[in-house]
């Protein structure tokens, strides 16, 4: 049990955002829990692999990204471990950061889907190869999208006065 | 001529994974889904929608970073740039080079094994292996098989050999589990085969006459009722 636990915890610590780390217990624990309900229910004959932990992990953390967007939402109120994690930085580069954020999106949704995609994959890490994958194009096709998007978006920047 | 230097890409990054995370009106797609996309396991049309939805929405960002980092987080790039120029060039060449180097050595070190094996083992080769701590192998026929002929089959160890099953679905809610087998087969009856699974999920543990126990990997067997029966 105490090797799952030190399973579950190594899981979770790789799914949480920074800004949920102090609640990176209280997340492995839900990931436990619903293992061991798992494991009630075969009658402890199943055993988990990396992968189903990682998914496991995920899941929980994502719910815990949507519970507290959703508060937030409700209750108009700032989520203090967000804020916690903006002010421990340069508050206002974060908001520059924030706002700079917010315009990309809006530029991203003037520009053909093909290369929206390849931007946005870009832009969430992914270099040409993987983009490629991701789109099942060829390299050269997700450069060529790449290279027309990411002028579009300088572009679409520049007009609102931002450079990043 | 680029649109961004490097470090500008980067920083567009970074103020993207710094946003709030919010959600886009007209709702965000179930985690599962995102999961799946980040795990390249959905099909071309839903991918591309859930991308699309990741180009207006922060948290769904946010929530299918995460999931690739999970998955390959060696294929996370380090600088987070597009290769130009030379350098592009050599890491074409590296692409082709790497694997080709690796694929020399890894069939140079597997003929060498082979070769050393034969000579010290002329007995059937896979269990003999297993008996020093080897896998159990399944066989290519499982790979995939009609509901209704779905034999399981692994690699037989000596005389004697008594072996565990516990097969799952992909929920890894178990279809069966029988102990004792004598024969290194296993007939999945069709009825505990839910029409909904199409992958089935299986593990050996051998026991063998030396007392010895040798467990498999978890093998994966398609389910598709256009496969040829076993005979």
């Amino acid at each position: 049990m105490e090797a799952l636990a030190r399973r579950v915890r190594r899981a979770v610590g790789r799914s949480c955002p920074p800004y949920l780390v102090s609640q990176a217990d209280d997340i492995a624990q839900e990931v436990l829990l619903q293992l061991l309900r798992k494991l009630d229910r075969t009658e402890g004959k199943t055993g988990f692999s990396s992968m189903y932990l990682l998914k496991a992990a995920h899941g929980v953390t994502v719910d815990e990204i949507r519970r507290r967007s959703r508060r937030r939402e409700q209750t108009g109120m700032e989520d203090e471990m967000l804020r916690n994690q903006s002010s421990a930085a340069d508050p206002e580069r974060s908001a520059l950061s924030r706002s700079l954020g917010r315009e990309i999106r809006r530029c991203l949704e003037t520009m053909v889907p093909p290369r929206r995609e390849a931007v946005t994959l870009h832009l969430l890490g992914c270099a040409v190869p993987e983009v490629a994958t991701r789109l099942r194009c060829s390299e050269k096709s997700a450069d060529n999208r790449l290279y027309r998007g990411m002028k579009n978006l300088r572009d679409c920047l520049t007009g609102k006065g931002l450079r990043p | 001529m680029k649109a961004f230097a490097d470090e500008d890409v980067a920083r567009l990054r970074e103020a993207l994974s710094e946003e709030e995370p919010w959600c886009a009106p007209g709702g965000c797609p179930n985690k599962e889904e995102l999961w799946e996309s980040a795990a390249g396991e959905l099909d071309p049309t839903e991918n591309e929608t859930i991308i699309l939805h990741l180009a207006r929405c922060s948290e769904c960002s946010l929530v299918w970073r995460l999931a690739r980092e999970m998955i390959a987080p060696d294929r996370i790039p380090s600088s987070s740039v597009t290769p130009t120029g030379h350098r592009r060039r050599w890491q074409s060449w590296r692409r082709v080079l790497v694997p080709a180097i690796a694929a020399t050595m890894l069939i140079g070190v597997g003929l060498s094994t082979a070769w050393l094996l034969r000579k010290n083992a002329p007995s059937p080769p896979v269990f003999r292996r297993q008996q020093d701590g080897g896998k159990i192998l399944p066989s290519p026929r499982t790979h995939e098989v009609p509901r209704t002929g779905c034999r399981l089959e692994w690699s037989a160890g000596p005389q004697g050999t008594r072996y565990d099953l516990i097969a799952t679905d992909g929920a890894l809610e178990i279809l069966s589990t029988v102990k004792g087998l004598t024969r290194p087969e296993y007939d999945l009856p069709p009825e505990m085969i839910p029409i909904s699974t199409t992958e089935v999920f299986w593990r050996v543990t051998a026991h063998l006459p030396d007392g010895r126990t040798i467990s498999s990997d978890t093998f994966t067997t398609m389910i598709d009722d256009a496969a040829p029966a076993q005979e």
